[in-house]
């Protein structure tokens, strides 16, 4: 029996919840699942990868990568509000991390609260190390503030890394911001860099339809189905193009289409 | 021990952080990792919006001092006018700053308020729904500027409302008030006169003849040369005096240095038949003959009752150039709407 067991020295420290191990499987480890929450990104089920970025940080909560992943995740899905919680939560554990603070700074500017999100991007780019993301970010706050400068940001972005997902999120946020254009080019360029992804040739299909490049827009989207024949929003969007009434909005769009 | 976060390398057995504070025991604690979702029905409505979001200060309309200095160099200040001057449309300004959504709401009120007012002209709604449509624009204008103004008290609130609603009404509305009376102003008329009923309202262009001459066969609205006459014994019992005068809206049947005759139901003009009546033509008088006085326009006024004599119609039908005020081309309201040709 210890000696000072029952001595007082005022409050004790309060003891630690320590989580339970998970059974860890060494196929299934936290590498494992940051791939598969990698892959499915990449294919644009964002849903997925939601899950896997879960299941990474139920391995091990220090996984910054898949913090970040969770946040630009539920951005990619619409949920910004939910997105701004989390990211703050991720903040509070996390003390001036670049990515976590730009991804604050996404979801700030998303949520349309942009006088939050600049100080957050001007912090998140001091610290930034060759990470392309909080680039994107402070070049989508500059869109945001319609400053015109924002195509700088976005070009150092892909400087710092020639992958195609940089330039599909790019292009998200000109989409977001409603520059369809602008992200149609960005979208051909990221095609050209990976010509076999479905969820490239969907995102292209779909900005095409947004541009009335009916014909382009049609090609794009059967390229998606044949790379992906269970790729059900492609075969939605392919239908309602065949599905052409004479509505007068649809002829005013067809008389007024750049084809 | 590697921190996380910075990765600085600090002593075993610390529980946070030394540079960062962040704990050095994440990886263990017990917390949630799932992140909060929006329920199907808040994704339905969000996406019901689907709207830019609403960029609050700075984004826009303000001297960009909170801006960082990548923005704006020391000392520049710049204002925004791209808003300043949407705002003289409703809902403009909105859409300028991505509250598509408010901007909508705004415009489509306006607009139908605008338009009843405009349909319901003569009528009492008339002014009231103008009146809406004002303050509509007005508080599309204070919706704009005042979250911009931050915190502030209810009192300077109010009066910063008050004056940009003053503003808006000086520097849009009262110019564009006159422009609009002067090519569109509205005439009460007051006792039935075909074709026109008491409660009517016509509308008249007081420019038309800036840069023409009148012409035969418009409808104009003119000041009827005065006339006065007197019937039954002067100073005795059963005098009557009648007085010609006032606004008139007729038509312009001969132009000047014109010879007009009338024989029983028939108009002559330079003796050749004319199908160019006055309005009413059952008040024209059954014989009648003049020459039109240079600079003159002959307008039968057939919506009065008809003057005792010969006299009376020469002086009242020979209308002087400059008394012709403007051409009356619409009878309102909507359910009497015609278009006077």
């Amino acid at each position: 029996m210890p000696r000072f067991e029952n001595l007082e020295f005022g409050d004790p420290e309060p003891q630690r919840k320590v989580a339970a191990a998970p059974q860890r499987d060494p196929l299934h480890d936290e590498h494992y699942w940051m791939k598969q929450a990698d892959d499915e990104r990449r294919g644009g089920c964002y849903e997925n990868a939601l899950r896997y970025y879960s299941r990474a940080l139920e391995m091990d909560r220090s996984i910054i990568a898949a913090w970040v992943g969770q946040v630009r995740m539920l951005i990619a899905m619409g949920e910004f509000p939910e997105a701004e919680v989390w990211s703050r939560k991720a903040n509070d554990l996390f003390h001036n991390n670049p990515e976590l603070i730009a991804a604050r700074a996404h979801a700030l500017v998303r949520c349309g609260d942009l006088s939050k999100a600049q100080p957050l991007c001007d912090a998140a780019i001091v610290g930034v190390g060759k990470d392309a993301y909080p680039w994107i970010v402070r070049g989508e706050c500059m869109l945001a503030g319609r400053d015109s400068m924002e195509q700088h940001c976005f070009d150092k972005a892909r400087q710092l890394s020639p992958d195609w997902l940089v330039r599909l999120e790019i292009a998200d946020s000109y989409v977001f911001f409603r520059r369809i254009a602008k992200a149609l080019s960005l979208l051909r360029e990221a095609v050209e860099l990976a010509p076999d992804r479905a969820h490239l040739w969907y995102r292209q299909g779909i900005c095409e339809r947004e541009m009335r490049l009916e014909t382009a827009a049609r090609r794009s989207l059967q390229r998606c189905c044949e790379l992906a024949p269970r790729h059900l929003e492609a075969r939605r969007n392919l239908e309602q193009m065949d599905r052409r009434g004479w509505w007068p909005r649809m002829v005013l769009r067809r008389l007024f289409s750049r084809e | 021990m590697q921190c996380a976060s910075c990765h600085f390398e600090n002593m075993p057995g610390t529980t946070v952080c030394g540079r960062c504070g962040t704990s050095t025991t994440l990886a263990t604690d017990l917390m949630d990792v799932h992140p909060p979702r929006a329920r199907p029905a808040i994704k339905r409505l969000r996406r019901l919006s689907k709207g830019r979001p609403v960029l609050r200060w700075p984004a826009t309309l303000h001297f960009h001092r909170a801006a960082p200095a990548w923005r704006n160099p020391p000392g520049m200040r710049r204002f925004d006018w791209g808003v300043f001057w949407r705002l003289a449309a409703p809902g403009w300004a909105h859409f300028h700053t991505g509250q598509a959504r408010r901007g909508r709401l705004f415009l489509w009120i306006y607009l139908a308020l605008l338009l009843g007012g405009m349909l319901s002209i003569g009528t009492f709604l008339q002014p009231l729904l103008l009146g809406l449509a004002f303050s509509v624009h007005a508080s599309a204008v204070i919706d704009i500027i005042l979250p911009r103004l931050g915190p502030a008290n209810r009192g300077p609130r109010i009066v910063f409302a008050a004056v940009c609603s003053l503003i808006l009404f000086l520097a849009l509305y009262l110019p564009a008030g006159w422009l609009v009376t002067r090519v569109g102003s509205p005439l009460r008329i007051q006792q039935d006169s075909p074709p026109f009923s008491a409660g009517d309202a016509v509308l008249v262009n007081r420019w038309a003849f800036l840069a023409s001459a009148p012409s035969r066969g418009q409808v104009v609205l003119y000041g009827l040369p005065e006339w006065r006459t007197e019937t039954g014994d002067p100073g005795g019992h059963g005098r009557r005096i009648y007085a010609f005068y006032g606004e008139r809206i007729d038509r312009i049947i001969a132009l000047p240095n014109d010879r007009v005759r009338i024989d029983g139901a028939r108009l002559f003009i330079n003796d050749q038949p004319s199908d160019i009546l006055p309005l009413n033509p059952a008040n024209m008088p059954r014989q009648f003959s003049m020459t039109i006085p240079p600079d003159h326009y002959f307008i039968l006024p057939s919506g009065s009752p008809p003057p005792i004599a010969d006299e009376g119609w020469r002086i009242m039908a020979s209308v002087p150039r400059d008394q012709i005020h403007g051409v009356a081309y619409l009878r309102t309201p909507v359910w009497r709407l015609l278009i006077i040709r």
